[in-house]
């Protein structure tokens, strides 16, 4: 299926349904009552705007991947291909990647400002907002928050990480626990999704309808908010459980595994998709050990692939299924790494002039901007930091940073940096 | 509700409200500001389940619920919260709810939890004075009987300790104050966190060479404090200042003059001038309205479900208390019963306010919940949940008599998470531990208001443990079940167990018909109805 | 002249050679006369030793990942991350004689001539061994066998054999002439592969004979810590060759923490290794091969190649430099200055410094 090619001189993607179809659709209803309500409610679903971030914690080399540099002094000893846009190169490591850069947009000139992963990740994952004084929410909480589900049977924030998962609470802030993440360990859904084998799906519905009508008669002349909370947390449970379908491989084709490859990010990266289809609003995929100080070339050889592959085959699959224009991807690091090959054959941190790349939902395509100094180690003139992200993300999202505040203990919070605007370079 | 009538009768016509007990004035300074009808009084079951899980952590009994239901005599209920504040059970509880306080729900410092639950209980069993309690915890340096409360401090990070003893003892969350006043709290200046920071900041912790214990020292103070506001330029000094406090000099002495106690096996020398010490005895004095207001706020807050100042710690100008006499009314005679917790415990479950139904006996529009019209549905903590699902079940005696084999592996409790572990949990700390996981907040963050979660919803209907407690095993509630006859006597049986009060014949009913529809799977579906109920909010709720 | 007797616990730099760029790999051509050195600026460099006379060969487009020289003609073989081997003669410079385009796919890891001057062996990324014409460059055969990358590849001193190892720690012996696979040693300790991984880390890192014959040395580290940063045990396992059976395991006693990327044996039997530093520190290690523990040895920066001198007394380590600038985000303090790191070709003697240098020391 190939998707209607868009007018992006219209400064707008906001996501309309074709003049055609909604002509069709209203025009088809008349008469047929509900009928055709479905379709339509659908639609509007897929058109949600949903996001996928991809974390390569420790950080990739900008080097070995966006911006290779071969005649830098500081240049790794990899190849420079040619992408998909006429002059821009891609480091061979991104084979893959670099046939889909005319729908993706690369900056590389990020300048931020924190050299540690251990106050990195949480600073850039929380936009590096003005302290206030509070534990900001991550993006994901943030966009829990700001947009709630975008399919209401869904959690609105799903982290596919390897490793355990678990309700994880404390990306939410000061947002409250409820805003946290819901961690898939492995991509697998959490253990108590599962019915259990002596329960079938009647006896299970059968259960529910007396509790349900427990719940009823409590709630009879009982004014407390707290029923009906409890009492939609369950209906989000059995929607979820009903919902195994989107954690299932087996709804997976061959060519699926194959196209994102069978490493544990390309595995995590396709249960991305299946989530972001479901109407999940926003997927956090982590990755660990890209923190290469020690033999960087030789684990960027290996590691670079794990995400060229998945990336791209997410991008194209997204393209597809007409979600891409809904659907805001986020690839990046806490920092990118130095231009300096140090003592061990690494790279150490470098948030001084990096790259991330972004696709969907209003991102441009083919935009790859950023100028930096001739060996690529600092930003020639400004660079992004991530408040620019930030705002760039919630505008896209159709949230306008400088009107949106939180309030909290009666603090009116900014939810992005004061002091930074969207980057409207990268924004369609 | 006649006793009630005449002691009101009685006393207004004596001089005033002085002869009013506290409860009294507790009902009539609520009435005042109700706005509303109020709801009647719980009905028997609704308070004694109310009272039970508040004083004892759990639910009762079924035979309970039927003997107290029995019992005519009309002070029943006084003599019930007697009995209740006496028992051990009162010590365990309180233990729980003063530790997750306190603590919430971090194992600070090098006092284990069995030491620091060993003193609270020790406390509570007797005749606690929170004040005590109070300056034990922040002047502690580890000797002596009340060695234990070392842990509320943990490893004296001085940033730490000030926003705990600002947050937990005068109901300030000072945290924002670091940096610069508060932003849009009027009442809280950065100079108070610095104030606070000030008597602390020479506490560290350090190890006897002799016992190799580890103790809370504090060095040598001799200079203010300098802060600067992040969005100023001048720099600001303070020396040790409680909130609503004169500055403390610090004190000069002639070199060396300036010890009480030389240094001594590893542990430094002992300063004359200690200001934690201080701080313990100024914070907690009978005269600062912070802390004895916080400190009543609280109490009010874990009996009633909500704070009369809520959130509890944002005690300030702007965020008033809903019922101001009240909270003065409560802090005058806290302070005039030195302090006494299970006095002020009493005198709010002896209050009208306390034993009103949650139901109101009309449809109701909406409640605000600070007029105390109705009871409050407060949630289950994790404890409590876990004590009244082991409790309804049957399955309590089982679950206490597990014994762990100390050579067996650890049991892996992410796997029981994540599904790579199918056993079940080998011991009741092991299922505490998974109940706390899923039902309480991570560590560092209060628990105070009703959560609902996904999970938690999810672990209650398809956790292994459930299941397994759903099934008929010897003397539990599914194994009872299956020998009744008629519908009627397992409704009964059931509802007594899991809600702790008889059912509607509406639910009887409902009992029956399921049981009809399900003949041939008996015991699956008693379990079924089981579940029901104990996945339902009025499980859940303690209302 | 007699040459001096070997005492490495003696052992000291008489010479250093500089050079503003890291250089992986250096070697002494066969006659001693000159060294040949390659890495990350491209350029494989010449020095002749006496009289200092350098030349710089400039054809490679990416780092220099192998050297070796012809053990006979006047040729030197060069390779590079981009499966390029150059032939030079480097006596004379100028232009390579002969080119091979694509020897790998990717890097070429290792390059060996035979005794005999008879064929040029590469191996690298894609697990192929190549065999080629070292006259004119001409491929006659290739090796195919290991599943991972090779990283080392050694010539028994008879000349019959010729070993290969690889990233999984799978060591293969073949025959030299018919090209026949041998046997496969197991090395595998030296590859390390967690379950949070998300890389093969550690391999066979470098292979040498010794001059009898009777042992092959199999060095790289055992027991990496992560994908990351790498650092794991430096280990060399000592096989008895006629049996194909570990021996015995050989350690360091010092901090260093990366793989033993390069071995060479001394004529009486001492094994020499470098490590590379992947976390703490890196070192020159002397090892008589029946006991685990080390005879002597140096801590030196890190180091990818060794190379002995025909005189059997001076050992040649290409060692890192810092050129001060390392570590994490610079902020303004590199912005004009931002020098990438060097190197320092050591000339190590094996043998105690003569007496009026001591003097003059």
């Amino acid at each position: 299926m190939k998707t209607t090619p868009h007018n992006h001189a219209c400064g707008n993607a906001d996501h309309r349904i074709s003049r055609r179809q909604m002509l069709g659709t209203l025009g088809g209803a008349v008469g047929f009552g509900s009928l055709l309500q479905p379709a339509f409610a659908k639609e509007i679903k897929k058109q949600e705007k949903r996001v996928c971030l991809i974390w390569l914690d420790g950080g990739m080399s900008q080097y070995e991947s966006w911006h290779p540099l071969p005649n830098s002094k500081f240049a790794g000893p990899f190849r420079n291909i040619k992408t998909s846009i006429p002059g821009i190169h891609f480091s061979e490591l991104m084979p893959h990647t670099a046939k889909i850069a005319h729908k993706i947009s690369v900056i590389r000139s990020m300048e931020t400002k924190d050299p540690n992963h251990s106050t990195g990740v949480p600073r850039v994952q929380r936009g590096d907002p003005l302290d206030r004084g509070v534990d900001y929410p991550y993006l994901g909480s943030a966009i829990a928050k700001l947009l709630g589900p975008a399919n209401p049977g869904l959690p609105p924030y799903l982290w596919i990480k390897p490793g355990n998962g678990g309700f994880i609470h404390r990306e939410a802030g000061f947002l409250g626990t409820r805003y946290g993440a819901m961690a898939l360990g492995d991509g697998r859904p959490p253990v108590h999704i599962q019915r259990p084998d002596s329960i079938s799906a009647e006896l299970d519905a059968a259960r529910n309808a007396l509790r349900q009508k427990a719940n009823e008669r409590f709630k009879a002349y009982r004014g407390a908010s707290e029923i009906d909370a409890y009492e939609t947390s369950y209906d989000m449970a059995l929607q979820l459980m009903a919902r195994k379908d989107i954690f299932d491989d087996a709804q997976l084709g061959p060519k699926d595994k194959e196209r994102y490859g069978s490493h544990p990010l390309g595995r995590h990266i396709l249960r991305a998709r299946q989530l972001l289809e479901a109407g999940v609003r926003f997927v956090k995929v982590n990755s660990y050990h890209w923190d290469t100080h020690g033999d960087n070339f030789n684990m960027s050889q290996r590691l670079v692939p794990q995400i060229d592959q998945p990336f791209a085959a997410l991008i194209n699959d997204l393209e597809d299924r007409g979600l891409l224009d809904h659907t805001l991807v986020v690839l990046m690091s806490e920092f990118g790494r130095t231009p300096i090959i140090n003592s061990r054959l690494g790279r150490d941190h470098w948030p001084d002039c990096w790259s991330i790349g972004l696709a969907g939902c209003g991102i441009k395509r083919g935009a790859i901007i950023g100028k930096t100094t001739k060996d690529g180690a600092f930003v020639d003139g400004e660079g992004y930091d991530i408040g620019h992200l930030f705002h760039t993300i919630f505008t896209l999202l159709g949230i306008n940073p400088d009107k949106t505040h939180y309030r909290h203990k009666g603090q009116k919070l900014a939810i992005a940096n004061d002091e930074c605007e969207p980057i409207k370079e990268v924004m369609m | 509700m006649r006793a009630f009538i005449l002691i009101c009768l009685l006393q207004t016509s004596l001089s005033g409200w002085a002869a009013e007990h506290l409860h009294q004035s507790i009902d009539r300074l609520i009435s005042a500001k109700a706005q509303g009808a109020t709801a009647p009084t719980s009905d028997d079951s609704e308070f004694f389940r109310r009272v039970q899980l508040d004083f004892s952590g759990t639910i009762p009994k079924a035979s309970e619920v039927r003997a107290f239901l029995k019992n005519k005599s009309p002070d029943k209920r006084t003599k019930l919260i007697d009995q209740l504040l006496g028992r051990d059970t009162f010590a365990a509880h309180w233990t729980d709810r003063l530790t997750v306080m306190l603590l919430e729900r971090q194992n600070l410092g090098k006092v284990t939890e069995e030491e620091w639950r060993g003193y609270l209980t020790k406390v509570l069993k007797g005749k606690p004075e929170w004040d005590v309690m109070a300056r034990e915890m922040i002047a502690a340096t580890g000797r002596g009987e009340a060695r234990p409360a070392m842990k509320f401090l943990g490893a004296a990070n001085h940033h730490e300790m000030t926003e705990g003893i600002a947050q937990l003892f005068l109901g300030m969350d000072l945290k924002c104050a670091k940096c610069h006043d508060h932003p849009s709290v009027d009442d809280w200046k950065q100079e108070h966190y610095w104030g606070l920071f000030t008597y602390l900041n020479q506490t560290k912790l350090g190890t006897n060479s002799k016992d190799k214990q580890t103790y809370l020292v504090e060095g040598l103070a001799t200079k203010k404090v300098e802060f600067q506001s992040v969005f100023e330029t001048e720099k600001k000094n303070t020396g040790p200042r409680l909130p609503g406090g004169k500055e403390i000099a610090i004190p000069t002495f002639e070199k060396g003059q300036e010890f009480e106690e030389p240094a001594s096996d590893g542990l430094p020398a002992v300063p004359k001038f200690r200001p934690r010490e201080l701080l313990a005895r100024n914070l907690t004095a009978k005269d600062n309205t912070y802390f004895v207001r916080n400190s009543v706020n609280r109490f009010w807050f874990l009996m009633m479900g909500r704070g009369l100042v809520h959130p509890l710690d944002e005690v300030h100008g702007k965020n008033p208390p809903s019922h101001p006499a009240l909270l003065d009314l409560l802090a005058k005679e806290f302070v005039a019963h030195g302090f006494d917790m299970k006095w002020l415990l009493r005198e709010i479950a002896l209050s009208e306010s306390y034993q009103r139904s949650s139901r109101l006996s009309a449809k109701p529009k909406s409640v605000k919940a600070a007029s105390y019209r109705t009871a409050h549905p407060k949630a289950l903590t994790p404890e409590q949940l876990l004590n009244a699902v082991l409790k309804a079940t049957g399955n309590l005696e089982k679950v206490r008599a597990m014994k762990v084999d100390p050579d067996a592996e650890k049991f892996d409790r992410k796997g029981y998470f994540t599904g790579t572990n199918l056993d079940l949990p080998p011991s009741l700390d092991e299922i505490r531990a998974i109940f706390v996981q899923t039902y309480g907040n991570p560590p560092g963050e209060a628990e105070v208001d009703f959560m609902p979660g996904l999970n938690k919803s999810l672990f209650l209907m398809n956790d292994k443990l459930i299941i397994h407690w759903l099934k008929p095993h010897e003397g539990n509630l599914i194994e009872r079940l299956t020998k009744m006859k008629t519908a009627e006597a397992i409704a009964e049986e059931l509802y007594l167990s899991v809600l702790a009060r008889f059912p509607t014949e509406d639910e009887e009913a409902t009992t029956d018909n399921y049981l009809k529809r399900n003949e041939n799977r008996r015991e699956g579906a008693l379990g079924d109805l089981a579940w029901a109920l104990l996945n339902s909010a009025e499980f859940r709720l303690n209302h | 002249m007699i040459a001096p007797a070997l005492d490495v616990k003696k052992t000291w730099v008489s010479r250093e050679l500089k050079h503003n760029r890291q250089l992986f790999r250096a070697q002494f051509s066969p006659d001693g006369k000159f060294i040949a050195a390659g890495g990350q600026d491209k350029l494989v460099h010449a020095w002749e030793l006496e009289g200092e006379n350098k030349m710089t060969f400039d054809a490679h487009k990416t780092w220099v990942s192998s050297l070796t020289f012809h053990p006979k003609a006047k040729c030197l073989f060069t390779a590079d991350y981009l499966g390029v081997i150059h032939c030079w003669d480097y006596e004379s410079g100028g232009k390579p004689k002969w080119t091979i385009p694509n020897a790998d796919q990717d890097n070429v890891r290792a390059l060996v001539v035979t005794p005999d001057g008879k064929y040029l062996l590469s191996a690298g990324d894609d697990a192929i061994i190549k065999v080629w014409n070292p006259a004119n460059g001409k491929p006659l055969t290739q090796l195919a066998g290991h599943t991972e990358c090779i990283f080392s590849l050694a010539i028994s001193p008879d000349g019959k054999h010729l070993v290969s190892g690889d990233l999984l720690g799978c060591v293969r012996q073949w025959n030299l002439g018919n090209w026949k696979p041998v046997r496969e040693l197991n090395a595998k300790i030296l590859h390390t592969r967690l379950d949070n991984f998300i890389a093969d880390v550690g391999g066979a890192r470098s292979l040498a004979f010794s001059n009898d014959g009777k042992i092959l040395a199999v060095g790289g580290m055992k027991e990496a810590k992560s994908n990351a940063f790498c650092p794991g045990k430096p280990t060399v396992l000592i096989f008895d060759w006629a049996s194909g059976k570990q021996k015995i395991e050989l350690g360091i006693k010092g901090k260093s923490d990366g793989p033993f990327n390069a071995l060479r044996f001394l004529e009486d039997g001492t094994l020499i290794g470098h490590t590379e530093i992947l976390h703490t520190n890196s070192e020159l290690t002397f090892w008589k091969t029946d006991t685990p523990d080390p005879l002597h040895s140096i801590s030196n920066g890190s180091a990818y190649d060794l190379s002995l001198h025909p005189d059997g007394r001076q050992l040649l380590v290409p060692t890192y430099v810092s050129g001060g600038a390392s570590g994490n985000g610079a902020r303004e303090r590199h912005r004009e200055e931002y020098p990438p790191n060097k190197t320092s070709l050591k000339i190590f003697s094996l043998s105690a410094k003569p007496a009026e240098d001591k003097k003059a020391g």
